[in-house]
Order: structure tokens, then sequence, then C-alpha cells
């Protein structure tokens, strides 16, 4: 009786360890469009409405809790702001003197918003984010029903990059986030300023720091420039992004001793903790442009 | 309800919570992982095979939820399952604060687990000292949390418990057999 009892659980467990292993292996070896993750995207769509529905019901609570850790972060917080102050007025008296670079920014800005003409912005809610260190994404309302597709990029209601659509559904889409590994996020970058051209990536799993990797001489950056997604605008060598999206503010920069010592570190300008609406910036069509063109 | 029924609402309702609410709030820039936490208390409570079996399934769910790769949060959650009503099978544990050393225990697996399965995959990881302070202040809070949340399992949970360590202790030195005034 005890022998059989322990030999049934003995296999239930090799049972359960195999299927897990078995799922892994398969879920690997199978392209994007396979049985698995249509089976996950189809759980997706009967999971997605509740947990958006959840998400809404529970808001008051999750505000609750999010207040005790605001304020306790808030003093830093507030220190963190008069530094950032007291670091943009020195930047608008340089900005101001140099009126040259400004010309050639005014110019830039030209640019960029000629290249967000691409996109049409839509608003969506999140509905689910995942709890692991190791995953960086988060679900939001609108899916492929909304013109979203994969690759389109995600910012935050202050303009600031997020990350970018990964995978779509009918009515829901999972966006990985800026501070995923390098292995599935890197954004090239350019600082304001210094005129830096980089690619910012994460350090795997934190999500308060990037790291933005330099080409150049990194000495020339300064604590407290803005960076921006660098862009391109040749559909030769397209990028995800379209430029000059705020990524983020240099945190910290480290020179170290060689070349593989120095770090420039970049604060998120998102709350990606915080975030309760982003807006997929979703690619509209050359007909589609020209239509709007027509009077 | 049906026992098994009853777990099954506990792993929807938990995951959906979890994805939709517990994890949108970060305390000190880390949101708390309930999900081992709820499998290790079904675990303790209930044995090895319906904690295995619970946390397969919850994992299952979290994977097929968020798009995440299938088998990954199965084959860890199952662990903890296992784990967790092996101590119970093997200790008996009655001690009050033995649910916040197991979830103490589950969250490091959960942790350490994902980690090494993510180096395995070939995920690029440069350990660095901002990982290592979230995976501790993780780590915190699911100890902290353990305790609340195993309370809840063991209310939802407490008509098919099939017989808890503190309450067969309390029985036993009420009828006398194991009570040391009965020596005497």
């Amino acid at each position: 009786m005890y022998d059989r009892k322990v030999r049934r659980r003995r296999a239930v467990l090799a049972a359960l360890v195999a299927l897990s292993l078995l799922l892994l292996t398969a879920y690997f070896g199978e392209s994007s469009g396979g049985g698995l993750r249509s089976v996950q995207r189809g759980a997706l769509g009967v999971l997605g409405p509740i947990q958006d529905g959840t998400s809404r019901v529970l808001k008051p609570f999750r505000d609750l809790f999010s207040w005790v850790g605001d304020t306790v972060d808030a003093q830093q917080q507030r220190d963190d702001l008069v530094d950032q102050r007291d670091g943009l007025q020195k930047q608008v008296t340089a900005l101001q003197a140099a009126a040259q670079e400004n010309a050639e920014l005014k110019k830039m800005l030209e640019i960029n918003q000629a290249s967000l003409d691409r996109y049409e912005p839509v608003k969506a809610r999140v509905a689910a984010r995942s709890p692991n260190l190791f995953y960086s994404t988060l679900t939001i309302n609108k899916g492929s029903g909304d013109d979203v597709a994969v690759d389109d990029p995600v910012v935050a209601a202050n303009g600031a990059l997020v990350g970018r659509v990964t995978q779509v559904t009918g009515s829901y889409s999972i966006v990985t986030l800026l501070t995923a590994g390098s292995e599935e996020f890197a954004v090239a970058a350019r600082t304001l300023g210094s005129n830096t051209q980089g690619a910012v990536q994460a350090e795997f799993g934190t999500r308060a720091d990037l790291i933005l990797d330099v080409v150049a001489d990194p000495r020339k950056i300064k604590e407290g420039e803005r960076v921006v997604t660098a862009g391109s605008l040749s559909p030769d060598l397209s990028s995800y992004f379209p430029p000059n999206i705020t990524i983020g503010i240099v945190s910290r920069v480290d020179l170290g001793e060689g070349d593989l010592d120095r770090e420039v570190r970049v604060k998120p300008a998102a709350d990606l903790g915080g975030l309760i609406w982003v807006e997929v910036l979703t690619r509209i069509s050359p007909d589609q442009m020209q239509a709007a063109a027509r009077p | 309800m049906q026992p098994a029924l009853r777990l099954a609402a506990l792993a929807v309702v938990g995951v959906i919570v979890q994805m939709a609410a517990i994890s949108q709030i970060f305390v000190f820039g880390v949101p708390a992982d309930l999900t081992p936490l709820f499998v290790a208390s079904v675990g303790l409570l209930l044995g090895s095979v319906p904690g295995a079996c619970f946390g397969f399934g919850v994992g299952l769910l979290v994977d097929m939820a968020l798009l995440q790769t299938l088998g990954v949060s199965s084959l860890l959650l199952t662990a903890i399952g296992y784990g967790a009503g092996r101590l119970r099978e093997l200790r008996d544990p009655a001690h009050g604060l033995t649910p916040m050393a197991v979830g103490a225990v589950a969250a490091i697996i959960a942790v350490a687990g994902y980690a090494f399965l993510q180096f395995m995959l070939g995920v690029d990881a440069p350990v660095s000292l901002q990982l290592a302070r979230q995976i501790l202040i993780t780590i915190v809070l699911d100890t902290l949390l353990a305790l609340p949340v195993y309370a809840l399992v063991r209310r939802m949970l407490l008509a098919h418990l099939p017989d808890d360590p503190r309450r067969r202790r309390r029985r036993a030195y009420t009828t006398g057999g194991l009570s040391p005034l009965s020596r005497a």
C-alpha cells in the first residue's frame, strides 16, 4: 500500500516535469505561427477581457498601495527633481548662447514632426503585466483589430518611449518594455547636447536603468543630457522607432580606466512601473497618407 | 464545491489578480510575485501530489496569459508545490511561522530558477548589483506576504484539508494520548 502511494507520487512528479520540458522544447522549436503560440493567443483572447476588467475593478486598491510607495519615494524624487531643475537651467543658458545649435535642433524638430506624421497614435490601457523580473512585458487592450501591428513603437502619456509591440492578437497585444534584456531590445539613440550616437539597451532584469553604448568618446557626454531615439527615415535602413522620441536622461557617466569600463547610464523618462495608459504609434500606409493629404 | 474545482478557481483568480493588480504595484521598484506563495501554500496544506499538480496548472496559466515561454513557470512551480508538500508529509510542521519560511524558500527557488532557466535558454544576462538588489527585495516582499497568503488559501480550502498538523496536535492533547500529564 505504502509502495503504491510512493510510486504514484513519483510518477505524477515525473509526468509533470516531463510535460513541462516537452512544452519548453516544443515551444522553442516551433515558428511564431506554430500551434502552441496559436493556443497561447487564444488563451489571451479569453483571459484578456477578464484581466482588463479585474484591472479596472482593482484600480482603487492599486492606487492606495501605490500611494504608500509613492509617499516613501517622494523625498528622494524631490531631491532628484531639484538637481534636475538646476541641470536644466544650465542647459537652457547653454542653448540660448548657442544660436547655431538651436537652429540645427529646430531643423531636427521639423524632421521629427514630419516622421511622426507617418504614425497614428492609438490609446491603450495596460491590462496586465508580468510579475517576473526576467520578463519585461505588459499586456494592452488593443490588438490587430485596432490596427496595432508587431514592431509598432509604444510611448507613455508624456511622449517618452516605453517599448514596442512584440505579439498581437485580435483585441490584445504584448508590449516588450525597453528595460527588457539586450537580446530583446536595443534602440539606436543619440544625446541632445553632445550629439553622441549610440545604442540604448537594458541591463538584464533591471527596471530602473538603461545603458547607452557609445562608439565615440563618452567624455563629452554630461549628466542630465536628454537621450532620444536616433531613428531612420531611410526605407533601406528602417528603424522600429521614429527619430527624436525621448528615451531618458543621462544619470551617470562612468569613464573607468579603459574602454571596457566606460558606462553611460540612462534613467528612462517614462515611469515604467506606473503605466496605466500608453499610446501605440501605428503605422499609416502610404494610401492612407495620400487620402489624408487630399483636401 | 469539489476540492479540484476549488483549486482550479483559486488558480484562475490568483493568477488574474496577480497580473492585473499585484504586478502593477511596485514597492522599492519591484512588484511582489504571489504565484510561488499560492503554490507553496497549497502544497503545505494538501500534500505533494496536489501541490505539484496545482503548481503545474498555475505555471501553465501564467505562461499562457502572458505569452511567455511555455513550460518555464510550470516546471518551477511544480517543483515548489511538490517540495512544500513533501515537507508537510515528512516533517509535519506545526510552527506558526512555517508558511513564512516555506514562502521565503519558494520565492528563492522561483527567482533563482527563472534566472537559471533564462541563462540556459541563452538570454544574454550580465549579472549586476541592481539585479541582485531587486531579487533580494522580491524575496523579502514574498516572505512578508507568505503568512497572509497562506491564511487566505487555508481559509478557501478549509473544508477539504486532510488534517491540519496544529489541529491534530491540539486534539491529541485534549484526548490525552500525547499529553505530558498522562505520562505522570
